[in-house]
């Protein structure tokens, strides 16, 4: 069932998918695809939008700037804006293809934005002409709808040529000579037969090296006909998935990292105690891998969605670490009106526990029999044996929250000096206002006694002092601008520097007020963190700011919108994120073009 | 742990929020046959709350932040090179780590010799940074009663300012330098217009914000002439 509906939806989106569509030039074996799509930004914001910004006629200036005057707007440059372009990243037999699609309208633009030394250097073959940088392996190949530019690395040329060893090829002995004359001779012959060695195996890397400079070149080739014999990126499934409604602007799909992570080891360092692959199984925790990230700038809001989907292994057992609950007293010390901002974390210390020494012999588990291996997986079992989960579990249970409640304004001193007239001088003390932040810290325990027992320690160590059921913290480094009281309620561990908010939470008169919104996300997610951003902008004292922004404080403050960003429980295999940028919708038709004017306001 | 990872949080919020700057005071008393006393203090405490916090941390946007041996260590070898210099007596120094206050105070014979304790620093700053800056700081002629302040601007100073983040920056808003010096003859004129004599002629005073120093706008160089 599942692969008809998987066949079913790659039929649907072939057909969706017009022949102008780049992705078909996109081969089925490449392993990260980015795409930006031009017809939905240019949705957002017009080319003529665009020029008209600051941003704009900044990035045009240049551009005629670099051209002498030959391309003056970014229409001249003959990019297809309307059409999608694409990058991807292919690996095969030790070669690193990086690879970008450009749709075009016309290659006059490109054929124009060439210096006179360059263009000479253009190849023309029939409808298509390139530009080939022979010592970097870069071809810029394009036709009339399309550009392509790929750089290439061959990673087999320096290694057969750097990782070699003269030494055991020529077969030197130890041995002891008669007289110097023959050591002398001995060691030139020597010399003259590793020099001769080089030789032959720079001319065998020229060779190699040129032929990969004609591979690259048919490759781009190959790309801008679109011609594979394994297909295009459309015939594989796991890309497939990961398309969806295809609504945002731009996407990057990354597939199986454990592939990428042990071709980019280079093959030399096979067998090197630094290659994590003797001691490691990394196969186990990159193998089959992949991560999507998906953009999508909406009216009010930017949405950047990623999604790591794990093997069944690691999915087992990261799943029991994510697995925690959380303490609903947490958002009962919280005042929306207030606050400025919070991270929760929900992770489980008991899973964490188990499943730790669980990854670590699973990881080091290699069967090579290399010391550190054997090592790891021992202590881990060693480890798993000593400690009690359950009982860890309940001194600190895994959820955590932090939240900046408040910025507060604190009276400080400070030396200056004052003058007489003849300009002796003698220090007064003076004061100044400092804004200084208020927060909260909290965690789940159970064990009240541990608790107790340590503030009776740091009582009598003289670290800590009683007061009204909170204590204080008195060895505080020097000039700190706040104080730090901790207490214990209803299992719960709280850390504050508002010594209001904490008697207030002590004495059980805590006025709280949280939206659902932000219960929903602190009490299901993983971990969750919220930026009040207006509230912040319009706290921050003028005088924090670098200098170049102090006069759009006002305009940052009544621009600035909230920031959050969720983190999902694992679901299956997948772990998903969602940061979510929200923007000011006064003066700006989407969240688009409030970045474009946001970049025009501090340009200015 | 817990309280430590909480307390280092706090106070990479309080870095961003409190200000910083800083005030240099060089003080001379020169008596007439070219000895004296120079004293310079370094006040930081108007950005204590800020200090406190970085102090915490072992860098902050890439520099490195001095421990509180580390400091000690320095003012170490600044006493131990003053010593070596010749001409240089009666060396005195305070470290008030709770305020942010140093200050280090000596005898010197001639003006010369405290032109000698900057010397070699001067010299390996101009051959490293191709700068120009002037190994005479300061010089008196007894016969023309001329104490000099010299100070040559290198555009050096504002391309290294340039270079620095907006972040960075910051810390000069607000600081200043302080120069006063003091004769046992009387002061007949000063070449630098931001300078001010005492009304009782003993003394000149001179305040220039950092920036404009960095920037060139203005400088410290002065020619001050006693009466004779």
């Amino acid at each position: 069932m599942k692969k008809f509906v998987i066949a079913v939806s790659a039929f649907c989106i072939t057909l969706t998918i017009s022949a102008q569509d780049l992705i078909t030039k996109v081969p089925s074996t490449a392993s990260a695809v980015v795409s930006i799509k031009g017809e939905n930004l240019l949705q957002l914001m017009n080319l003529e939008e665009f020029s008209d910004s600051k941003f704009g006629s900044l990035l045009e200036k240049e551009l005629s700037k670099e051209t002498d005057g030959k391309l003056t707007t970014l229409e001249d440059i003959g990019i297809d804006y309307n059409n999608t372009a694409h990058y991807f990243f292919e690996m095969k037999d030790n070669v690193f293809t990086n690879c970008f699609l450009i749709p075009l309208q016309n290659s006059n633009g490109i054929a124009n934005s060439f210096s006179e030394r360059d263009q000479a250097k253009i190849v023309k073959e029939a409808s298509l002409s390139y530009l080939h940088e022979e010592r970097d392996d870069l071809v810029l190949m394009w036709n009339d709808t399309l550009l392509v530019f790929v750089i290439a690395i061959d990673n087999s040329i320096d290694e057969d040529y750097y990782g070699y060893d003269y030494q055991s090829e020529i077969g030197v002995e130890e041995k002891v000579y008669d007289s110097i004359e023959e050591e002398e001779a001995a060691y030139k012959k020597e010399r003259e037969e590793k020099e001769k060695l080089r030789l032959e195996r720079e001319e065998k890397r020229l060779a190699k090296r040129e032929a990969f400079k004609i591979s690259t070149l048919e490759n781009a080739k190959k790309i801008l006909a679109g011609t594979y014999a394994s297909k295009s990126i459309l015939t594989n499934k796991e890309y497939l998935k990961s398309l969806g409604k295809g609504n945002e602007e731009a996407s990057v799909w990354v597939n199986d990292l454990g592939t990428i992570y042990q071709q980019a080891l280079p093959s030399y360092m096979y067998g090197n105690s630094f290659n994590p692959y003797s001691f490691m199984n990394i196969e186990k925790m990159y193998g089959g891998l992949s991560v999507m990230a998906k953009l999508d700038f909406k009216e009010d809001e930017v949405v950047l969605k990623t999604e790591y989907t794990m093997n069944d292994e690691m999915a087992d057992l990261y799943k029991p670490m994510y697995n925690g609950k959380m303490n609903k007293n947490f958002t009962k010390y919280i005042n929306e009106d207030d606050m400025l901002g919070y991270m929760s974390l929900n992770l489980s210390t008991e899973g964490l526990l188990t499943a730790y020494p669980n990854l670590a012999s699973s990881l080091f588990d290699t069967g090579s029999g290399e010391t550190i291996s054997e090592s790891v997986a021992l202590g881990a079992k060693v480890l798993s044996l000593l400690i009690d989960e359950e009982g860890t579990s309940k001194i600190l249970r895994g959820d955590m929250f932090l939240a900046l409640t408040n910025l507060s304004e604190k009276q400080v001193t400070y030396t200056d000096y004052e003058y007489d007239e003849d300009f002796n001088y003698t220090e007064i003390e003076k004061t100044k206002t400092e804004t200084v932040p208020d927060f909260l810290f909290m965690f789940t325990s159970e064990e009240k006694e541990i608790f107790t027992r340590i503030m009776r320690i740091g009582i009598k160590e003289k670290q800590l002092e009683a007061k009204n059921g909170l204590f204080q913290f008195i060895d505080m480094p020097k000039s700190t601008p706040f104080n730090m009281y901790v207490m214990y309620k209803d299992n719960t561990v709280i850390f504050g520097s508002s010594l209001k908010d904490m008697t207030a939470i002590q004495k059980g008169t805590y006025v709280s007020k949280l939206s659902s919104e932000h219960k929903k996300n602190i009490t299901k997610n993983a971990s969750s963190v919220y930026v009040n951003g207006k509230k912040i902008m319009s706290e921050i004292p003028e005088d924090s700011f670098p200098r170049e922004l102090r006069n759009k404080v006002d305009f940052l403050t009544s621009n600035t919108e909230d920031i959050k960003f969720n983190f999902q429980k694992i679901k299956g295999n997948s772990m998903k994120g969602e940061l979510i940028w929200q923007t000011s919708e006064d003066g700006h038709k989407n969240s688009l073009a409030y970045f474009i004017n946001m970049i025009d306001a501090i340009m200015d | 742990m817990i309280k430590k990872a909480f307390i280092y949080f706090s106070l990479f919020v309080c870095i961003s929020l409190c200000t910083s700057c800083f005030e240099i005071l060089e003080e001379i008393k020169l008596n007439k046959d070219g000895s004296g006393t120079i004293m310079v203090t370094l006040n930081m405490s108007k950005s204590k709350s800020k200090l406190a916090s970085i102090m915490l941390l072992d860098s902050i946007n890439g520099y490195k932040i001095p421990s509180e041996d580390e400091i000690e260590e320095s003012f170490k070898d600044v006493i131990y090179h003053l010593e070596k210099t010749e001409g240089i007596t009666n060396i005195k120094k305070t470290k008030d780590l709770d305020n942010y206050i140093f200050t280090v105070s000596c005898d010197f014979k001639d003006v010369d010799n405290v032109n000698d304790i900057f010397k070699d620093l001067i010299n390996k700053q101009n051959k490293n940074n191709y700068t120009n800056f002037t190994t005479t700081n300061l010089s008196f002629s007894q016969s023309d009663k001329v104490f000099k302040r010299h100070f040559k601007y290198d555009a050096a100073i504002k391309k290294s300012f340039n270079t620095l983040k907006s972040e960075d920056r910051k810390v000069f808003d607000g600081a200043s330098y302080t120069c006063i010096y003091r004769f046992q003859d009387k002061v007949k004129s000063v070449s630098n217009i931001d300078a001010k004599i005492a009304p009782n002629k003993a003394a000149v005073f001179l305040k220039i914000d950092a920036l404009s120093l960095i920037l060139g706008e203005k400088n410290v160089e002065n020619k001050i002439q006693l009466t004779e």
